[in-house]
């Protein structure tokens, strides 16, 4: 028998007035950044040990955003030198020969970033929810007024937080997500919590 | 003020055509469909010019080079020569370029060149070159390969429809030049790119480590797909005996690669370029409103009062303009439009199939010169600058008149030497 929220019954949070910067669960992921200067296979090594954050931010000396990369993308870097075999096959259009010509020519993580993609803590949790979408993102940066990284909005907790704040059912307004004092709490699991 | 306005609709479109500022598919059908809307010509008649010999023929190499592309086979070939070039730079450059001349002979380039790219571009980035040369090279012989057969480049599908010309005779008239041009460019394509292929010499052995069986996706699946396109083109060859049009063998391919792989057709019939064959629709109804205000006849006839109805200089003209027009634009447009002049060329008493082969030469070589002259051209650009290697328009300019200038030469030759003598 089905027992969680159901999104055709269940009243959806307002997203549209939520903003990012209350969406606490969301944002539990610490942010993982890397100079553009790093080895793509030493920074496939730093990846691997925070396999939660699954989008990298690559930021330049001052700190600010100088690209993304998302790990699908790091690993076809470092493993498509090696075997490219397995990519090769899946190959079937022009933005996937390009994607993969772009990932086996990178040697450190600036050559194989793609152009910034951030959102500003002001920005709704919709106008986000659809930016990853748009992009194909599993996750996004939160960026201070100078571009620089201060918090990594992880789409899976969004989407979790969301249901869970539908399923308590008190969704409406402009409510933390998550947040503490809101009506759902976020979860306490110490794997999203990752300590620096 | 019929024709006044015919020309008007016509060369409007051309320009926005060429400016690339609007979608061409677009631009073409409002061109077309402003022929109607003018009154310049009626819908009977519009739809009456839209050649289906042309449209099905490639609907159906289409989904036959969707379902083929999905079976790893373009990117076994590519790895299978990389591993017999030994992984020498220059054998690589003149292995792949053969490849892909082969193969565009038969499959559509565009499929042709984006799929032998991806591996292009990693054989470049583990020998640490430039990709640059090689993908250059590809263009440039995926429109030499495609000029050889009716099926292997747009121009030679609507002239083939349109002269009656079959398979074969574009295969005994056609290939015999595109061989020649294909082996004149491979031995100055070295000597064009030396600089650029002067490489540490490692990741040799990488390269040789490849193992082309990984990329087959559904070795069934190819086995039926070769199967079927063999089975196609032994129809096209035998389309006289058979009695049957080219849009029909290659409809009834791709109905049978349908029916015995069971693939979904869904995903079949979205690989069908849509864009491009209602950007074919579109032209096929500008052009007919040209030729039923009797401008297309005027233009033959200038063209023969011109050169005095000899066979040798209009024909060789045309061969030179076909050449040059094809650089800078369009060269579907382009032959879509030149179609009903060689006809009327052909009506004034000028020897009509040197025209045919002067213009399908022209018209398929030309698409060289430019980086914007061919499909081919503008997708390989587009995919080598989104994974970081942009070819510039100069860069490939140099190599392209050169490579463009030595076949037309060569064509002349052939045709003079072949047709006019």
């Amino acid at each position: 028998m089905h027992q969680g929220p159901d999104p055709r019954q269940d009243p959806p949070p307002d997203l549209r007035r939520t903003l990012v910067r209350q969406s606490e669960r969301a944002l539990a992921i610490e942010p993982l950044l890397l100079s553009p200067e790093l080895d793509i296979v030493d920074g496939l090594l730093e990846a691997a040990g925070r396999p939660e954050t699954r989008v990298i931010g690559v930021v330049d000396p001052d700190g600010h955003l100088v690209g993304i990369l998302p790990i699908a993308e790091l690993v076809t870097a470092v493993l498509g030198r090696l075997m490219p075999e397995a990519f090769l096959s899946d190959i079937s259009d022009i933005t996937q020969a390009a994607e993969f010509g772009h990932a086996v020519r990178a040697r450190r993580i600036g050559e194989a970033m793609l152009p910034p993609i951030s959102v500003r803590p002001e920005a709704s949790v919709a106008e986000a929810l659809h930016l990853m979408h748009e992009r194909n993102l599993s996750g996004l940066y939160v960026v201070d007024i100078d571009g620089r990284p201060t918090g990594y909005l992880d789409l899976l907790e969004l989407a979790a937080s969301v249901m869970e704040q539908t399923r308590s059912g008190t969704s409406q307004g402009p409510s933390a997500i998550g947040a503490p004092g809101s009506a759902s709490q976020p979860l306490g699991d110490p794997r999203h919590r990752p300590s620096s | 003020m019929e024709p006044a306005l015919a020309a008007g609709i016509f060369l409007l479109t051309y320009a926005l055509i060429a400016t690339d500022r609007l979608d061409r598919t677009a631009v073409a059908l409002a061109g077309g469909l402003a022929m109607v809307a003018f009154g310049v010509i009626d819908q009977a008649e519009a739809f009456a010019a839209i050649d289906l010999n042309v449209i099905f023929l490639l609907a159906g190499m289409m989904i036959l080079a969707g379902i083929l592309r999905r079976t790893g086979f373009f990117q076994w070939i590519a790895i299978r020569v990389i591993r017999l070039s030994g992984g020498e730079p220059v054998r690589l450059l003149v292995m792949l370029s053969i490849v892909t001349a082969v193969l565009s002979a038969f499959l559509d380039n565009v499929t042709t060149v984006v799929l032998v790219a991806p591996v292009t571009l990693y054989v470049a980035s583990v020998l640490s070159l430039s990709a640059i040369p090689f993908l250059v090279a590809q263009i440039l012989a995926s429109n030499i390969g495609g000029s050889a057969t009716l099926i292997g480049d747009p121009p030679n599908i609507l002239i083939g429809s349109a002269s009656g010309l079959d398979f074969n005779a574009f295969l005994f008239n056609m290939a015999p030049v595109s061989i020649l041009i294909l082996v004149v460019f491979l031995v100055i394509a070295p000597v064009l790119f030396r600089s650029q292929l002067r490489g540490s010499g490692s990741g040799a052995d990488v390269l040789l480590a490849l193992d082309e069986a990984a990329v087959i996706t559904d070795p069934a699946l190819l086995r039926r797909a070769l199967i079927v396109l063999g089975f196609t083109v032994l129809g096209f060859v035998l389309q006289g005996p058979l009695g049957l049009e080219t849009a029909t063998i290659a409809l009834l391919g791709a109905t049978v690669l349908l029916l015995v792989t069971r693939v979904d057709p869904e995903p079949a019939f979205r690989e069908v370029d849509w864009p491009t064959l209602f950007f074919f629709v579109g032209l096929f109804m500008l052009v007919e409103g040209l030729v039923a205000t009797g401008i297309v006849r005027a233009v033959g006839e200038s063209l023969v009062e011109m050169t005095g109805g000899e066979p040798v200089p209009t024909t060789l003209g045309l061969l030179w303009l076909s050449g040059i027009a094809s650089g800078f634009i369009d060269n579907i447009p382009y032959t879509v439009t030149m179609i009903p002049v060689v006809e009327q060329l052909g009506q004034s008493g000028v020897a009509i199939e040197p025209l045919w082969w002067s213009l399908a030469l022209g018209a398929c070589l030309g698409g060289n010169a430019t980086i914007v002259g061919a499909s081919a051209n503008v997708v390989a650009a587009n995919l080598s600058a989104r994974a970081g290697q942009p070819i510039g328009f100069v860069a490939f300019l140099r190599m392209g008149l050169i490579v463009t200038f030595l076949s037309l030469v060569i064509s002349t030759v052939y045709v003079w030497v072949r047709y006019l003598l």
